[in-house]
Formats: C-alpha cells, sequence, structure tokens
C-alpha cells in the first residue's frame, strides 16, 4: 500500500532529526510499503525551508527507498527560489514538489510557476498542491494551471477537502493531467470522486506527520468505508500511484 | 479554530462534524458545556465517528458530549 500524503517532522526523531525509525513504524502498523514525503516546517517558515528540504531527503536516503521525498520552495523569494528547486532535483534528487499555496502565500498563477513547471516537467516529477483553501488554494486554480501546462502531472493533495471536493471532481474530469489524491474529504464525496471521476487517477493520503497523531488508520478507515470494494482499493492504494510515482520503474524497497 | 477556542465566547455552541478525531480532546476540553456529537451522517458513517469520540474524548466530559450538552442547549436552566 502507498500513501501519497504525509509529512516529515523533527519531532518525529527526537535528537537525531534524520531517524526515520518511529515514522516507519507506524507506517508498517498499517502495511504501508512507500509514502510521499513532504516538508511541513519550511512551508510554515520559509528561512526553514533550506533545511527542511535537506531533512526530508536525508531521512528519506534511511528509510531503504520507502519514503519517497518531495521539496518544495518559496516563489516570493524569486531566483532564490528557482535555484533552490534546481539544488533538489540535481542534488537531493527529489521526487516530486509541493506547494502549499495559502500557507506560503504564493499564488498557483506566480509568474515563477512557469519554470517551475517546466523543471517539473523535464524532470519527469509531479508537483502536488495544497487545495481545497480559498483564495489561493482552489482545485480550479490548479486546473487552470493544468491546462496551460499539459506536460505536466499535477495532484490536488486533498481533492477539494470537505468544502470543494466537488470543483475538484470537475477538474479531475476536464484536465486529464491532474490526478487527485483522496485525503480529507468525508467519505461521502470520496465515493463520488471514485465513481464519477477518472478512476486511474486517484490516489490514498493520509496527512500523516502533519502533527504527531497517527491519522494514518482514521483515513484509511473513511477509504474503506468510501470504496468498500478490493478492486477499487487495490487500485487507488496500490496500482494507481505507483504508475504516478514511477516505483516500478525507479526503486523498490531495499530488502537489505 | 484554536483563536476561537481560547476566546471561547459562552453563547457560541460547537459540533464535531467532520473533526478529526486527534484534537476531539483538546477542543473539548476548551469548552466542555458547549461542545456536542455530530457524526454528519450519511456523508459521513456515524458508527465510525462515534467510535473516534469514544476513544478520544476524555471520559468525564462523554456525557455532555454524547446528549447532556445538546440538552442544555435546548433546555438552558
Amino acid at each position: 500500500m502507498i500513501d501519497c500524503h504525509t509529512h516529515w517532522h523533527p519531532e518525529w526523531s527526537g535528537n537525531d532529526s534524520v531517524d526515520p525509525t518511529p515514522w516507519l513504524e507506524i507506517m508498517e502498523r498499517h502495511g504501508v510499503s512507500h509514502a510521499v514525503v513532504l516538508p511541513t516546517r519550511g512551508m510554515m517558515d520559509d528561512t526553514l525551508l533550506t533545511q527542511d528540504n535537506d531533512d526530508v531527503a536525508a531521512v528519506a536516503n534511511r528509510s531503504a527507498g520507502r519514503m519517497l521525498p518531495f521539496c518544495s520552495v518559496n516563489l516570493a523569494q524569486g531566483q532564490r527560489a528557482i535555484g533552490e528547486l534546481e539544488r533538489c532535483l540535481e542534488v537531493l534528487q527529489v521526487r516530486g514538489i509541493k506547494f502549499h499555496p495559502w500557507m506560503q502565500g504564493v499564488s498557483i498563477n506566480h509568474p515563477l510557476m512557469d519554470e517551475v513547471c517546466d523543471r517539473a516537467a523535464t524532470a519527469n516529477i509531479p508537483i502536488l498542491f495544497h487545495d481545497g483553501t480559498p483564495p489561493m488554494s482552489l482545485p480550479s486554480q490548479v486546473g487552470l494551471l493544468a491546462r496551460r501546462y499539459p506536460k505536466n502531472t499535477l495532484i490536488l493533495g486533498h481533492c477539494g477537502l470537505l468544502e470543494f471536493w466537488q470543483e475538484a471532481l470537475m477538474v479531475l474530469n476536464a484536465c486529464p493531467n491532474v490526478w487527485g489524491c483522496l485525503c480529507s474529504p468525508h467519505p461521502g464525496a470520496l465515493r463520488q470522486i471514485f465513481l464519477n471521476g477518472p478512476q486511474d487517477r486517484l490516489c490514498f493520503g493520509s496527512d500523516f506527520g502533519f502533527g504527531m497523531t497517527d491519522l494514518v488508520a482514521y483515513r484509511l478507515a473513511l477509504l474503506r468505508r468510501a470504496l468498500p470494494e478490493a478492486e477499487a482499493q487495490d487500485l487507488v492504494l496500490n496500482r494507481n500511484p505507483k504508475r504516478l510515482l514511477r516505483l516500478d520503474e525507479k526503486n523498490a524497497v531495499d530488502p537489505s | 479554530m484554536r483563536p476561537l477556542l481560547e476566546l471561547a465566547p459562552e453563547n457560541l455552541w460547537y459540533d464535531f462534524g467532520f473533526v478529526r478525531p486527534s484534537v476531539m480532546a483538546s477542543y473539548a476540553k476548551a469548552a466542555p458545556s458547549r461542545f456536542c456529537f455530530a457524526s454528519c451522517a450519511p456523508q459521513n458513517d456515524p458508527a465510525i465517528e462515534l467510535n473516534l469520540l469514544r476513544k478520544h474524548i476524555p471520559a468525564e466530559l462523554l456525557a455532555g458530549v454524547l446528549g447532556e450538552n445538546f440538552q442544555d442547549f435546548l433546555h438552558p436552566s
């Protein structure tokens, strides 16, 4: 099973800020083999962003391939942000990029987003957006970006949260390069998105790590309530995210 | 939500519909006599929500959240 929306915070490892052991133990308890790992502190305070990107990459390097690091940059920093993005792609070898537009205070349509999309397309990695929070993080805003950049793969990190899941569904159906991470809508919405949306572009996410509680059990229970069919669960929990993250091509779990 | 709970105006009541279980206890402690259970069924599964609530709300606050608070809301003394 693959969790496409988790966060890393150094609190998980006490004094050693890049020890993934306690974090991975929770994942293993729920049968999660791989997880997308997003920064946390750097999105709240951009002076910590470089350190946060380093920490996420370092902890992933100690996870035997189970943690797939995504980086973030703050486009309000101008070309410095593009420089940090290039460092993350070339040196840290991140597997994707995360933006949290309302928390980072940067519009999805920031002029530098063009450069981000160009680089992400060249590197063949997805861009995951927090979505579902007006005025700067709406699914339709991600949809407009997706129309401008059809070669990019964009992910709605929350499928509209609780209030904008219908908008997320419209975007998913209108934009073949947009994926939906089923992380946070209620079970009724999760089922509608699955039944009426692109079933081959949906994946599961728990938001685990954003805070110190175990969100995986909770979000899995909601998902299984919404999608009781084994085939649907296999699609969303395994087959789709493997394709999204190119797991079969790039890495399997290192048995050592 | 946190600033609102810190203000805790006495004429404001709350329900637990769509609230993440991990924050339920801290919410309930902020206004123990004005939080009520809500499942948001049929969008949510009431059994899952009720189980989570029982697991996360401190025992001494449970009776209030599960009904007594709402009764006070309907029939203030």
